[in-house]
């Protein structure tokens, strides 16, 4: 094995658990999420050569792993009749957390779970992993003001229903 | 997009990118113009933060979960596939690559266990090979290739591989012995960056036997090894957390047993193939001496 090849394959594993996260956004399953996660390292390791070094690996295979979702796995889970509603398991959120943020963040994901699948991934890339609109509309391969609008759409939706169950702020309160 | 199009009527439409951070300065101010004049605007901009900051621990169980040993496998393997089309016959303990040699010489070598099947002996090769490579090459892997590392990385299920490994050695159990405890306490003291007491296990029944300095997910990492004569070795090991604390709570990785706590900055763990109850009655003693 090459050195290459060496190191790129342990910088893989250590991203794993970050591919299984953007996985499940994108899949609706931790199950479909690990297919094709392995699908998709799979691919990153035979094209090894295409990744350009000096860019980072974790936005690479974020795109692969949206390309094969999109063009070749999704349409088997379709086929397979498998629903997005099986995502209680995902919800495994510490109490801790919840205090922190002062909202009940299991609501959030039952919420998250219902969008379609390119507001979740999106949702993900940019509020969870970081990436600007402009990365992550080149991972996920969309017009920059597509991102705009999804993104807008899906946070206007969820601060609706963030209302069902968050204390209403004191009229006045909003401080510039 | 200008700063111009921006109205009371389609406000809501970039209140999103405004808390993104993602409108331009002259864009930005047309916005908090607006935002001054509408309470119910201001209202929406306060949830969206607060929603920002609750969406940044979605699916945050997953990446707490330990990574399936499947999927290391499978990109051991493939990465192994691409290198030697040779069959997969050979990621059993003869294998043919150098890899996969040295790591199953250590676990053919430790016998002390029960032996398991081809499939599990399979796994144990790969978890050590992932060892052997991360300690060797995994950090500067992660950052010759731009990658942030998982913040939260199973920290536990490294604890134990090492634990498999290490425990099972005779006569290379520890890096230093106790006979040097002094050394000990100011050389690891020094790379966790604390004051380190080497906890006196011997009214529970347990000999100090010596130390090791681990890294794990690019953090040093204090082992302690002790023994109560006849049984097998357990370990303390605390690192560095930024977490907050946390009071005792038992664990299992792979066939060990753990206690897992937190402190003051760091994180501390007693791991064995004793029972937890065994490991639990360590604790107390290791607190007394170690909690800041």
């Amino acid at each position: 094995m090459s050195e290459r090849t060496d190191g790129f394959e342990q910088a893989l594993i250590d991203l794993l658990p970050r591919l299984r996260r953007f996985g499940c956004s994108l899949t609706g399953s931790l199950d479909m999420a690990d297919d094709l996660v392995q699908a998709s390292c799979e691919r990153a390791l035979t094209r090894v050569h295409q990744w350009m070094p000096g860019t980072r690996l974790d936005s690479w295979v974020f795109s692969i792993m949206q390309s094969i979702w999109h063009n070749e796995l999704r349409s088997r889970k379709v086929r397979r009749g498998a629903g997005l509603a099986d995502t209680d398991h995902l919800v495994d959120v510490s109490a801790e957390s919840e205090i922190e943020s002062g909202l009940l963040l299991g609501d959030l994901e039952k919420v998250f779970a219902r969008f379609p699948e390119q507001q979740r991934a999106l949702l993900m890339l940019v509020t969870v992993e970081g990436y600007s609109y402009k990365e992550a509309s080149e991972i996920l391969d969309v017009p920059i003001g597509t991102v705009m609008s999804r993104l807008s759409r899906a946070r206007l939706t969820l601060a609706e229903h963030m209302s069902d169950f968050l204390p209403e702020a004191a009229p006045g309160e909003g401080r510039m | 997009m200008s700063a111009e199009n921006i109205t009371p009527g389609n406000l809501n439409d970039f209140i999103v990118a405004y808390v993104d951070g993602e409108l331009s300065a002259a864009e930005m101010s047309r916005v908090e113009t607006l935002l001054a004049d509408d309470p119910k605007a201001r209202q929406l901009r306060d949830t969206l933060r607060r929603q920002s900051e609750a969406l940044k621990g979605l699916h945050r169980g997953i990446v707490e979960q330990p990574v399936p040993a499947h999927l290391i496998a499978a990109i051991r393997g493939a990465a192994r596939d691409s290198a030697d089309p040779a069959s997969p016959e050979h990621l059993s303990a003869d294998s043919s690559s150098a890899e996969i040699r040295r790591p199953a010489a250590v676990v053919s070598s430790s016998g002390a266990k029960p032996q398991g099947s081809r499939t599990r002996l399979w796994l144990v090769a790969a978890s050590v090979a992932f060892l052997v490579v991360g300690a060797a090459g995994g950090f500067v892997a992660g950052e010759r290739y731009g990658v942030v590392p998982a913040a939260q990385n199973d920290w536990l299920m490294q604890v134990a591989q090492y634990h498999g490994i290490y425990a099972r050695e005779k006569r290379h159990l520890v890096e230093v012995s106790a006979d040097e405890t002094p050394h000990i306490e100011s050389w690891l003291g020094k790379r966790l960056g604390r004051t380190l007491t080497v906890p006196d296990l011997s009214a529970s029944g347990a000999e100090f036997k010596g130390a090791r300095l681990l890294g794990i997910n690019g953090k040093p990492v204090a082992q302690l090894i002790y023994q109560i004569p006849g049984g097998d070795p357990f370990a303390l090991c605390l690192m560095p957390s930024a977490k907050g604390d946390l009071a005792p709570v038992t664990a299992q990785r792979a066939d060990l047993n753990m206690v897992e706590w937190r402190q003051g900055g760091y994180a501390f763990v007693v791991v064995g193939w004793e029972d937890g109850a065994a490991l639990q009655s360590f604790v107390d003693p290791v607190r007394e001496t170690l909690d800041l």
